[in-house]
This record gives structure tokens, sequence and C-alpha cells, in this order.
């Protein structure tokens, strides 16, 4: 799907997320949504995207009303409900705060696309092998689990079981299937452990099968990553981008350190959507056809 | 040269009297195909187990095994790793990790190579297994037949010298089982792996087979060809136990002559010959001859309909079904064909979306699952019994009696997960009759028995049906269904298929029927099981 290491995926999604988490800008808000809708839509589809946003302009709407509720500052009183001030920052307050949190739900979205469980314990692996090997082996009994214990459920129901007690019966014949389930998981480990030692589980030397490479573009990546984002981090310690909405909004100073930071911002938040374009363009020509 | 060189081998389990393997000599050539058969409990998984030395029997060994001409206790853990690949019977949980790609390089990467050479190895393994689609997916969406072919690759890129395979049919559909069969067939073939299968049932791997190695409580009987094997049965009290192939087994019981033949036109030339001093009709002895009198339905099902997933496909479809009183129906079909959906619909576990399923109201019914194991959860096999009675408010004395009727009175203080397959069918099915059910449904029954558990399941179940009471039998055993059964199905596509009486099923398949049908359906009509050809030939005589 993406022909990024899951390392350099996992570092970039963390600066941008962390850096998005701790900004109220408005235009930084709005530079960090968009992108993140587009790369949504450009992994996963018109389709799912508009669902996405939909959920999103609900959240957006409701933390907007709540807001007011609790915030009562701002210069700007727009209306009254009983005792209740409404003023235009707190309800501008609310919707940054809205974005924020769909945003940052919709890059998480964007992290488990990208990273399923096989990148996930490929980056265990690659510094713990025995870590990336106890993952992949709890990460297969899970399904086992829940179909046995569908089967031991309807097993007892095959017997004919269930018709014949009451409610309280009932209940006792889940306990008996759970604790089936248990005694047949004990059962599996033994043989699980000796074919996991009959191959070798136990040697010294081990490692993982890791399946993907560090190439220059990973390199380049993540080296691009860091410099934005250590960038981004100065800029936020010195203060430069704070922004207010209470009492007042205050004014963006267009300086030289905001332009910087607007830019290395916005740079680093389509940087992943920049280096898919090729796959990009030939998802929507395909679909043309 | 011996690859294996077995002296004097013997191995007792802690706390019990008897050998598991008792005073074993064997030498086992590089390149060759060996089968150990016997019936359960007679000690052929213990040896296997033993051969690969890593696993944790507790027990005292006496004895030596060489492999190399190495004592197995010197070789190096790595050789073992490598060198000596083992497939367990328990499919499920002999796979370890979750996706194919990492079940396949398991081993390699447990051995510290480089990501270059596993990719590599894997690669070669899965186009050798023709697996490569199934690379990237979830072990736990795939087939219990697929499951298996997954499990022997993951052997193969270790390049092993020697498989060792305990049981590794005994949970496949037939189909399955050829595919499985022939793979193993070409590894000893194309690649020279020696080759160790242990089976109760030799069936698909008897003919491809160099040496067949027959052991009885522990001992080793001895060792011969197939060709040469029902001579060496002759008058062996355990010759019935040894699971061998219909013909071998009409051979061994009829003559049990020097070289048996090979390929399907001598075989049928053969039993021509045998057959053709016979004058009465073989439809006359017939055993499970229709008796005339009047069947009442019992249960039935009409056009019926099933999905599990709202969008997925139906599962069962147009699904129609009839079962008498006094008659037992088989149903045939591949693993994953929905024949065990179709079965819970029949036994109300499930709801048909649309279509009826008419019960006869007096009528109990209970269903025997598939691992019948999972039913189990006391510590004994007694408080088993005990413990469900008392679930079910019924007294005690009845299952104190099943536990009689069952023979289950030896093994009643043992652990229900320590008792052999088809001790674990018997203690299900006493369960089973504490209901005391009219209709019986019985899915894969017959999975992990010796011969021995299935003569006792068949005879229990002529019994039943004698008394009136129906029975339904989902299997894909098909020398067991075509023992038993008055009418046979197969279950394609969602619906159960030629449904008919069980002669005129046999005998019209091609595929899906039994040896002893294909061999004599030319020249004699009724003959469709080994056993019906051995009593005619008997009776005639």
């Amino acid at each position: 799907m993406i022909k990024q290491n899951p390392i350099t995926i996992l570092c970039y999604l963390f600066f941008v997320i962390f850096i998005t988490m701790f900004s109220t800008n408005p235009i930084m808000l709005g530079i960090s949504f968009m992108s993140a809708i587009l790369l949504y839509c450009s992994l996963q589809g018109l389709k799912k995207t508009a669902i996405k946003l939909g959920y999103s302009i609900v959240f957006v709407v409701i933390v907007m009303a709540i807001n007011p509720l609790f915030s009562k500052q701002g210069m700007n009183v727009l209306f009254y409900i009983g005792e209740l001030v409404v003023t235009l920052e707190a309800i501008s307050y609310g919707i940054a705060i809205g974005v924020m949190f769909s945003s940052v739900m919709i890059w998480f979205s964007i992290i488990n696309v990208l990273l399923d469980s096989d990148k996930i314990s490929y980056i265990f692996s690659k510094y713990t092998p025995k870590i990336g090997t106890i993952l992949s082996v709890s990460l297969g009994l899970f399904p086992k689990y829940i179909a046995q214990y569908k089967k031991i459920d309807n097993n007892l129901k095959g017997l004919g079981l269930y018709e014949k007690v009451n409610f309280l019966g009932k209940i006792r014949l889940k306990l008996h299937a759970m604790s089936t389930l248990i005694t047949w998981s004990i059962e599996g480990t033994l043989t699980l452990s000796d074919s996991m030692s009959a191959r070798g589980y136990d040697l010294k030397g081990k490692r993982v099968f890791l399946r993907y490479k560090f190439n220059l573009s990973d390199i380049v990546m993540l080296l691009l990553t860091l410099a934005c984002g250590i960038t981004l981090l100065v800029f936020m310690g010195i203060g430069s981008i704070n922004y207010y909405y209470y009492p007042t909004f205050n004014k963006i100073v267009w300086d030289s350190n905001v332009w910087i930071y607007f830019v290395t911002f916005a740079f680093m938040n389509v940087m992943l959507l920049i280096n898919e374009w090729g796959r990009i363009k030939w998802q929507f020509t395909i679909s043309r056809i | 040269m011996a690859i294996y060189n077995i002296k004097n081998l013997s191995f007792k389990y802690k706390n019990q009297t008897n050998f598991a393997v008792c005073d074993v000599n064997l030498e086992l050539d590089e390149g060759g195909f060996y089968i150990i058969c016997g019936a359960s409990g007679s000690g052929k998984s213990t040896l296997l187990k033993l051969m690969k030395n890593q696993f944790s029997l507790i027990g005292d060994m006496t004895g030596e095994i060489y492999y190399n001409n190495q004592k197995i206790d010197d070789v190096d853990e790595r050789v073992l790793v490598s060198d000596i690949g083992f497939l367990h019977q328990d499919i499920e949980n002999g796979l370890v990790c979750d996706k194919v790609w990492k079940e396949l390089s398991f081993g390699l990467s447990n051995l510290g190579f480089s990501d270059e050479y596993i990719g590599a190895r894997v690669a070669e393994v899965s186009e050798y297994f023709g697996i490569s689609k199934w690379y990237n997916r979830k072990i736990s969406e795939l087939s219990g037949g697929s499951k298996q072919i997954v499990s022997l690759a993951a052997l193969m890129t270790m390049n092993p010298k020697v498989l060792l395979l305990d049981e590794p049919t005994s949970m496949l559909d037939p189909i399955a089982k050829k595919n499985f069969v022939s793979m193993t067939s070409r590894i000893n073939k194309e690649l020279g792996v020696t080759i160790v299968v242990v089976e109760h049932n030799m069936e698909n791997f008897y003919d491809i087979s160099n040496k067949i190695i027959v052991m009885d409580k522990g001992a080793m009987q001895f060792q011969e060809t197939p060709l040469n094997l029902p001579k060496s049965l002759q008058n062996k009290s355990y010759a019935k136990y040894v699971g061998l192939t219909e013909f071998a087994q009409i051979y061994t019981a009829l003559c049990g002559g020097d070289s048996m033949p090979v390929g399907v036109v001598e075989k049928r030339n053969w039993l021509k010959s045998v057959l053709k001093d016979c004058t009465k009709n073989p439809s006359k002895i017939n055993t499970n001859l229709q008796n005339d009198e009047k069947k009442e339905i019992v249960l039935s099902a009409k056009n019926l309909y099933f999905r599990y997933d709202k969008k997925g496909a139906d599962i069962v479809c147009n699904a129609n079904f009839e079962l008498n009183s006094g008659e037992i129906v088989c149903i045939l079909g591949g693993n994953g064909g929905g024949k065990t959906t179709f079965i819970n619909l029949l036994n109300g576990t499930l709801k048909a979306y649309s279509g009826k399923v008419i019960k006869d109201k007096t009528k109990a019914i209970a269903t025997l699952p598939q691992n019948a194991k999972c039913l189990f959860v006391e510590n004994t096999v007694k408080s088993e019994m005990f413990v469900t009675a008392k679930l079910l408010g019924i007294d005690k004395q009845i299952a104190e009696q099943l536990i009689k009727d069952f023979e289950l009175t030896e093994i009643e203080n043992s652990h229900p997960y320590d008792i052999s397959g088809g001790e674990v069918e018997r203690l299900a099915l006493a369960k089973l009759f504490l209901t005391n059910p009219d209709i019986i449904i019985l899915d894969e029954p017959t999975q992990g028995m010796d011969i021995k558990a299935k003569e006792y399941l068949k005879e229990l179940l002529l019994q039943q049906k004698a008394l009136g009471k129906s029975v339904i039998v989902v299997t894909h055993d098909l020398r067991f269904a075509a023992d038993i059964a008055d009418k046979v199905g197969l279950f394609f596509d969602g619906k159960v298929m030629a449904f008919k009486a069980a002669q005129e099923f046999f005998e019209t398949n091609s595929l899906y029927t039994t040896e002893s049908s294909l061999l004599t359906r030319d020249f004699v009509s009724g003959l469709y099981t080994a056993d019906k050809i051995i009593d005619y030939i008997k009776i005639d005589k």
C-alpha cells in the first residue's frame, strides 16, 4: 500500500499528531485538518472520507455548542440564554478544539490504515525479536479463542441443553463454556509451545524476518520529518505563534518567524501526500478507466 | 544408509504401569517413506515424538536412538530443529503465528538467517507448494486443509532431511487428504526427504509407502512392504485393526497370497476372478436392506435459506431434506461447504431466514459436535457425566448406567483430555444420551478414531436404528458412510444434492465413492463396501 518503512511512517505521524495536539492557532488547525482529510481520502477513497467528514462536522458542532456552557469569558457578547452569556470567543474556541480533536482522530485513523499488525510487529521485531514473536503469536491466538468459544457455545446449544434450563441455568452454561475454553486453551498451549521449540524458538541468536528495508527515500523523509519537527517545536517553545481566544482574539503578527512556522508546518503536513503522489495519480487514472 | 537406528527402545510414562513403547528395534533408510500404524494407544505417536527428542515427555526412556550414526542426545539442537521436521496432529495449535508469511519464516528466523536468505527460501517454498496467493493472509481465515499445507511448507523452508508426521490427515476431508498425500509424495520423491507417517488409517498413504511398520501394544510387530503386508497379517489378532485400504483388507481376508495386485486394472481382474464362481444375487445378502414397514417422517426441511452476514453469500440455499424414523442418513461434502451450518439449522441452533424446519414435537434432538473434546470441563470422566446430569436435573443412576453402557468404567477416573480419540467420542456420546434423544446428529464423529473405535460406533448406531431412532451423520469418511448409511446425500452449493439410497449413491458416483464400488461395479452390483464383498464371498462358499 505505502512504500515507506513503518518506522519512518510512525515517526512522521508522531510529530504531526503531537504538534497538532498543541496547536490552537486557527490557520494551523485548518492546515492540519485539510491535509489529514486529503491524505485519508487518497488512502481510503471518497466514500469513507465523506463519512469521516460528516462525523467530524457533527463533533465540531457539539463541542461548539457545549463550550459556552463552561466558559463565560470573552468580550464580544452575542446573546443571552437566561443567565448564560454566549460570547463569540467561546464559540470560536469550541470550534478550534473540535477541529483539533477531529484532525487528531483522522490522523489516528491514518495510523490505523498505514500501520497494520504486520508493520507494528516489524517495529518491535527490529529491536527485540522476542517481543515481535510474542506479539505475532498472541495475534494468532485471539481469532483461535473467539472461534473456539463460539464452537463450544454452539455445541452446548446443539446438545439441547439451553432448552432445558431456566435463566440461571443459562448463565451457568455460559460460564461452563468459558471454563471449557480455558481448559482447551491450556491443552492447546502445550502443543503450541512444543511446536515452537520444535522449530527452534529456544535457540540463541534468533531474529525475526524483516520484510521492510530502509532505503534512501526513507532516510530523506526521516531527516525532513526530524528537521521540520524540531524547527516547529523550537518555535512553539519560543512562543512566537501562541494564539489566544480569551479575553479576545489576539492578532497574528505576520513577521518572518510566523511565515517560517506556517510554511514548515504546511510542508510537513502534506509531505506524505506528496510522497504518495505517484500512487494517487495512478489510482485515479485507473478508477476513471 | 540408515538415517535412523533405534535399538531396544522402551518408554514408560510417569505413573503408568504399562510401557508406551516396548523394546523397539528399527532401522530407517535415508529417502524412504515409512508408515507406522496400529490402534490408538499402540505407542506410535510416542515413538515418533522420541525420534525428535525435543518434546517434554515425562517418563523413563531406555535404549538408544541414533540419528545419522550419532546418539540423538548428542545431536546439536540447531541440527535437530532444521533437519527433523515434526508435524502435529492438532492443526490449530501446531501453527504458531497469525499470518502465513510469518509462519513460513518462523523456523528460519529462529535459526538466525539473514533476511535475504529467508526471503529467498520462503519464496521458493511458497511457489513449490503453490501457496503464494496466501502469503499475506491470516492463518485463521484458511481452511483446515490449507492450514495443514502451510504447516508442511513451514517445515520445508528449513531444508529438513526427515519429516515426522503425526496423523497429518485425520482432520482433513477426502480431497484435502489426497492433496496432502500427493504433496508428501512429491517431497519424498523429488527432494529425497525421508518421511515417517503415523496413521490409524493408511488409506491414501498405503500405495506410496516403501515400508509399513505395524505396532501393537507398544511393541513393534514387524515391518513389511505394502505388497506383502496382507501375507504377514494372516492369522494375527490385530489384523482387523490395522487401517488397511479397502482392497488390502479384502485381499488379506480372502487370500493373503504373496504379492498383492497393484494398479486398478490388476485389482479389478483379481476380484473378477474371485467373484466369478459366486452364483447368488448379492442384493439378497445385503445387510442394510430396506425393511418394508411404514416409516414416519420425524424431521424435514423445506426450502431453507441461511447466511451469516447480511451482505454475504447464502451458505445454505434452497435446501430440502427428509429424515424418517429408524433411518441412518449420511451427509458428505468438503470442509467449509456448510454441512455444519446445515445441521445447526436442523437442530435449531441457527434460524433460517427463509424456509421451514418441521420437527415431530414429541421427538428430542441432540447433536454431537465436531471436536467433541471441547464439551468437557471437569477433571474426571465420572464427574463430567454427573455434573451434566445435575445441570439437566437427571437422576445420577442414569449417568452411572450410561458409564457402564459406553464402556467408560475403566477410565472413569481419568482426565477427559488424557483419553484417546475413540474414548472421547464415547464419553461425548454418553453425555449426549443423558437427554435421551430420538434424533441423533453426529458431526464428523470418526475424526481421529482408530478402526476399533469406528467399529464400536458403527455397532452403536445400528443398535439405535433398530430401536427406531433416527441418525444423521455428517462425515467425510466415505468408508464409514458406506458401512452404515441407508441414505446418502452430498452437500454442495448450499443444498443436499444427490440424496438417494446408499447403494445407488455409491454406484453412480465415480469420485465420491468407495474403492470397492469402483472395482466391482462393472460386473456385479450391490458390493460397495469391503465388508460386503468379504461377507458375500464367504457366505457363497
